[in-house]
């Protein structure tokens, strides 16, 4: 994709970056990898500056990220720059351009490049270019959602790490027999890669430590194994949802008495996990996956209607 | 394009015990946010002003409350709101910047243990509609068959879900389209 005709009038607005890059922390030099692949060359970065030349920047919106101090020595400032600063002294801030961290002033960086594309989009549906309104709103939407993927990388600590083939989760049943769970392959189809059941805590376990890096697992536990030490399933990084099923005095705990309650939460749970899921697709440009999925929680959600609202 | 605008509230929403708020403010947005299945959000109570919105979770301790809320004005609630309202349970938190979105993430005040979720403003549409279906479905299930109104909510409930199907499906086909599209 070609993104240099299409960002032409942005031509307009040019991002400095100045001094700022022994400042950087992982997390914000990779918020601007992205930033800077997805606007082409409206974004200069600058380092060990001792001042700037501004002149070539006089016709054109320009916005400077720099450090406070860097901002303090310049006297030569256009005034229609809109400057923003990272401040080392928390007490100098005073107003919403000056960050204490890095990663606030990469994220207002990003906030002003979509809040350019969000009012040329705008502007475009007025004078009816509908076409050049949708790829500017798209621009856009595609920033945050790389972004919001960046920041769970770095916060929440997920490894997108699959060795098997299926984008469906797994679904685990620890219950002491199949009885009355036999219906629910049949019930749920493919919607699941697979359905394990287990009786015994011990060897679920197992099953999970030894599998932790493949499929995305939802677990249904029975009361009866509640007293034994099921909490700690939460733990593993491919268990997305826990759900207890069954009779229990604890009335605490979110609880599934009936099967009708516990399989509308996998099915709505389950069009929650799609739609996360097509994202991350469709961030990672694997965009025949992503449709795939998508289109599963479209036939999720014609599912959760027929079966729970009559 | 419809709009928050073109949500109209139905009054046969007030009489369950849960209730779904919605606060927006018209002025802390200079592009309004898209909606495209306004109409079906007939169980949404709108406020524009978050003073009347607290007040109402006030005067309505007997109703389980979800509240969707602009992360800035979610920091007013927090800030004037001592003890919180137990009766506010679930909320969900739209962000109109990244840097929003980053430091409701990180934040840790009173009423951490009730945010349900945060995201950006432009998937509102799709949140509202999938909270929509639980909301829908924890009044049907409260009401009894005999009710005049389970049936109704039963109806509103489908056709929540059938909105939510064609949403996926408008990203499925979208993508289909980019697939073969390059650009101009």
């Amino acid at each position: 994709m070609n993104y240099s005709n299409f960002l032409d009038s942005l031509t307009n607005t040019q991002y400095l970056l100045v001094n700022l890059s022994s400042h950087m922390t992982d997390f914000a030099s990779s918020m601007l990898g992205t930033l800077c692949s997805l606007t082409s060359d409206t974004i200069h970065i600058y380092n060990d500056e001792l001042t700037i030349d501004f002149s070539k920047w006089l016709d054109q919106s320009t916005l400077l990220f720099t450090t406070g101090q860097f901002a303090e020595s310049l006297n030569n400032l256009p005034k229609d720059f809109t400057v923003f600063t990272l401040e080392n002294d928390k007490s100098k801030i005073k107003d919403q351009h000056q960050c204490a961290t890095i990663e606030d002033l990469i994220s207002q960086l990003a906030d002003e490049i979509v809040r350019k594309y969000r009012s040329e989009a705008y502007e475009y549906n007025k004078t009816g270019e509908l076409n050049k309104a949708q790829q500017r709103e798209e621009k856009a939407n595609q920033i945050y959602c790389e972004l919001i993927r960046i920041h769970k990388k770095f916060t929440v600590n997920i490894i997108p790490k699959k060795t098997l083939n299926t984008i469906e989760p797994s679904l685990i049943l620890l219950i002491p027999n199949n009885e009355d769970m036999n219906s629910i392959k049949e019930y749920f189809r493919d919607f699941f890669s697979s359905y394990q059941f287990f009786h015994n805590e011990h060897t679920c376990h197992r099953h999970i430590v030894e599998h932790e890096n493949s499929n995305d697992i939802f677990l249904i536990i029975h009361t009866n194994y509640q007293e034994s030490n099921t909490n700690n399933f939460q733990q593993f990084s491919n268990i997305k949802y826990v759900y207890y099923y069954g009779k229990s005095k604890n009335i605490d705990e979110k609880i599934f008495q009936t099967q009708d309650d516990l399989y509308y939460y996998l099915t709505y749970d389950l069009i929650g996990y799609y739609r996360e899921l097509g994202d991350t697709y469709q961030t990672n440009n694997q965009s025949k996956l992503a449709r795939d999925i998508f289109l599963k929680g479209q036939k999720l959600c014609q599912f959760l209607s027929e079966h729970f609202f009559q | 394009m419809k709009s928050i605008d073109d949500i109209k509230f139905d009054t046969d929403y007030s009489y369950p015990s849960t209730f779904f708020l919605l606060l927006y403010n018209h002025q802390l947005h200079s592009i309004p946010i898209e909606l495209s299945h306004a109409d079906l959000l007939t169980f949404i109570r709108r406020f524009q002003n978050l003073f009347d919105c607290q007040q109402y979770v006030d005067n309505n301790l007997q109703k389980m409350i979800t509240l969707f809320i602009n992360n800035n004005q979610f920091l007013d609630w927090d800030g004037n709101r001592n003890p919180i309202q137990p009766n506010l349970c679930k909320i969900f938190i739209y962000c109109n910047t990244f840097l929003g979105y980053c430091h409701m993430k990180s934040w840790n005040g009173p009423y951490h243990g009730k945010i349900r979720d945060i995201f950006m403003e432009e998937d509102l549409d799709y949140h509202l509609l999938y909270a929509g279906i639980d909301h829908v479905r924890t009044i049907c299930v409260e009401l009894d068959e005999d009710n005049g109104l389970h049936e109704k909510f039963q109806r509103d409930g489908k056709r929540i879900c059938l909105a939510l199907g064609d949403y996926f499906g408008s990203r499925a086909t979208r993508l289909s389209v980019e697939t073969t599209d390059n650009w101009f």
